[in-house]
């Protein structure tokens, strides 16, 4: 629409210009004595329509080169080519706007790049989901072989049931982590972020791991005070923070300590988990969060290596973060930092 | 993919007896869309490296590769237009125009590429980065915090290729420094920006997907994952 009624405003201007002088030269061709005179008033007209009309073939070349220079970058992108006649970093409008499409040439491939690591993403997940079930499965396999084949005294019996037993809860729990697991990574769930009493969610995080603290006669310290609000998803952060905690009673010996420090900041409210557990060595800091990842030290102790990285998952996905402080044999502090 | 390429860089200053070697045969990469920080000792080359990929220096020797444009062949005034464009400065002294509201110091780059305001985007960088509210103040009614946000926003309005940033939480205490150092990760993310940050805080740097630390003007050890402390 822009452009026809720019070139309707020339032609129309064009035409009052030489209405305009034909008229001023009808009115004063008597009046004026000297006929060169006569004659500039015509030709004065002429000479703008002229002008006009080299200004406008000027423009309309002008915006036809950068039309074809556009064109040309976008086959060029559909090509997957540079485009030929990009003059990098020109002060000119067409390579402002031939930047600004390259950028959007990259968000879409940057698009389909992520796309392809999603995809892979789960195909990991389910490798990892096939192999961490494997174990279990084979020894209650092996287990139901030997009842079956062998006669047994009820004792015995009774010990390879037991066995099973602990191989189906073990097999359930990995179920479950990684059923979150992976509704967190493809993003099937959705966060019901409310402001809400953190206090709260530390408690229910805390309730989780209370008798197993208990159990090793851990002294537990929460440092939260009750009025200190935070925008989140109560459930998952909750399930977050007892992973954290989790792992800090799992890791630290009896009549050790572990502790939840609430600091609200401007734009981050700090839960600091604090314990005076084993440590992590600075070299397996960034190890800590990846999926079944365990320590060589801890090999033997229960756990599969999911919780830090559920936890982390989480956190990130409330556009939050997690870092760490660690000395290998006096403790660790996780930092959790909400946005508020 | 990467959006710098550096390979062999040297950047002297001073000649003669008076040269000094900031950069001295530098090669490193860094992938696009990657939160990077960069560690190193005082005098290692950290600034001096941030600056030449920014095209504020030009390198001695060795080749520069950003977003694809060798910056050794760029004119001056292609370098502006580079600059301009495609990267986003953040300074640890925010250097926002006292004189502009904090808004029109957000729009400032545009306004120098007499580009037009995309609203929606404003809004929404603006709302990542809590300034919401405080657009018509003026930048000495915020605090240290809050003008280095508008710094933020200001290097992220042209949406550039990368965001470069010199100790932006080196004026700030060690809190605010985390917060903002927070919030600028976040941002980064949202709109899925490359973020290189030169910090000497090992808390803040295990924010970041890879660390690269500098000595000497070398690279020393080049990480590209989760980043680890103590590297």
């Amino acid at each position: 629409m822009r452009k026809y009624g720019g070139k309707w405003e020339w032609t129309a201007i064009l035409l009052c210009l030489t209405a305009f002088c034909l008229i001023l030269a009808g009115m004063l061709w008597d009046c004026l004595p000297v006929p060169v005179i006569r004659m500039m008033i015509p030709g004065s007209g002429i000479f703008i329509l002229l002008l006009t009309a080299l200004w406008r073939e000027r423009q309309v070349r002008k915006e036809t080169d950068f039309a074809n220079r556009i064109c040309d970058t976008v086959d060029a992108l559909m090509d997957g080519r540079v485009p030929p006649a990009y003059h990098f970093y020109e002060d000119t409008r067409a390579s402002r706007v031939q930047g600004k499409l390259l950028q959007y040439y990259d968000c879409m491939r940057e698009g389909q790049k992520q796309s392809e690591e999603d995809r892979q993403n789960i195909q990991e997940l389910v490798s990892d989901i096939s192999h961490q079930v494997k174990t279990p499965v084979a020894n209650i396999r092996m287990f139901t072989d030997i009842l079956q084949e062998h006669s047994l005294s009820h004792e015995k019996q009774t010990e390879f049931l037991e066995a099973m037993n602990a191989q189906i809860d073990k097999l359930d729990f990995l179920m479950q982590a990684l059923i979150k697991m992976s509704r967190l990574e493809t993003g099937t769930f959705a966060l019901h972020m409310e402001e809400c009493s953190l206090y709260d969610t530390i408690g229910q995080a805390v309730n989780a791991v209370w008798a197993k603290a208990e159990e090793k006669r851990i002294r537990m310290e929460v440092e939260c005070d009750s009025r200190v609000t935070v925008k989140h998803d109560r459930k998952w952060t909750a399930e977050a923070l007892g992973n954290i905690l989790d792992n800090a009673v799992k890791y630290t010996p009896e009549n050790g300590a572990v502790g939840v420090r609430v600091r609200p900041w401007h734009f981050y409210t700090r839960i600091d988990i604090s314990d005076t557990g084993i440590g992590i060595a600075a070299e397996h800091y960034h190890d800590v969060f990846k999926r079944f990842y365990r320590a060589r030290e801890v090999a033997s102790m229960e756990g599969v290596g999911l919780g830090l990285s559920l936890a982390r998952s989480i956190i990130t996905r409330q556009k939050g973060y997690i870092s760490m402080k660690s000395e290998v044999g006096k403790g660790t502090v996780f930092s959790v930092f909400l946005l508020n | 993919m990467d959006i710098v390429r550096i390979r062999n860089l040297k950047k002297y200053f001073g000649s003669g007896e008076h040269r000094v070697k900031a950069l001295d045969g530098l090669s490193l990469s860094i992938e696009k869309g990657r939160f990077t920080v960069i560690v190193g000792a005082s005098g290692s080359g950290k600034t001096t490296l941030l600056n030449t990929i920014g095209g504020l220096y030009r390198p001695t020797a060795g080749e520069i590769l950003v977003d694809g444009v060798n910056l050794a062949e760029l004119s001056e005034d292609q370098l502006t237009v580079f600059r301009r464009r495609r990267v986003g400065f953040v300074f640890q002294d925010y250097r926002l125009i006292p004189e502009l509201t904090v808004r029109e110091n957000i729009l400032f780059p545009l306004a120098l590429d007499d580009a037009r305001v995309d609203e929606v985007f404003f809004g929404k960088l603006a709302g990542c980065l809590g300034l919401g509210g405080k657009l018509d103040a003026f930048p000495y009614r915020l605090s240290g915090g809050e003008q280095q946000c508008a710094a933020i926003a200001r290097a992220l309005i042209t949406r550039p290729a990368i965001v470069l940033a010199d100790e932006p939480t080196g004026s700030l205490d060690v809190k605010t420094g985390q917060n903002v150092m927070g919030l600028l990760k976040m941002t980064v993310e949202v709109f899925h920006q490359t973020l290189l940050v030169i910090t000497h805080d090992l808390e803040l740097a295990q924010m970041a997907e890879s660390v690269v630390r500098l000595r000497d003007g070398k690279t020393e050890v080049q990480k590209c994952d989760l980043c680890v402390p103590g590297v």
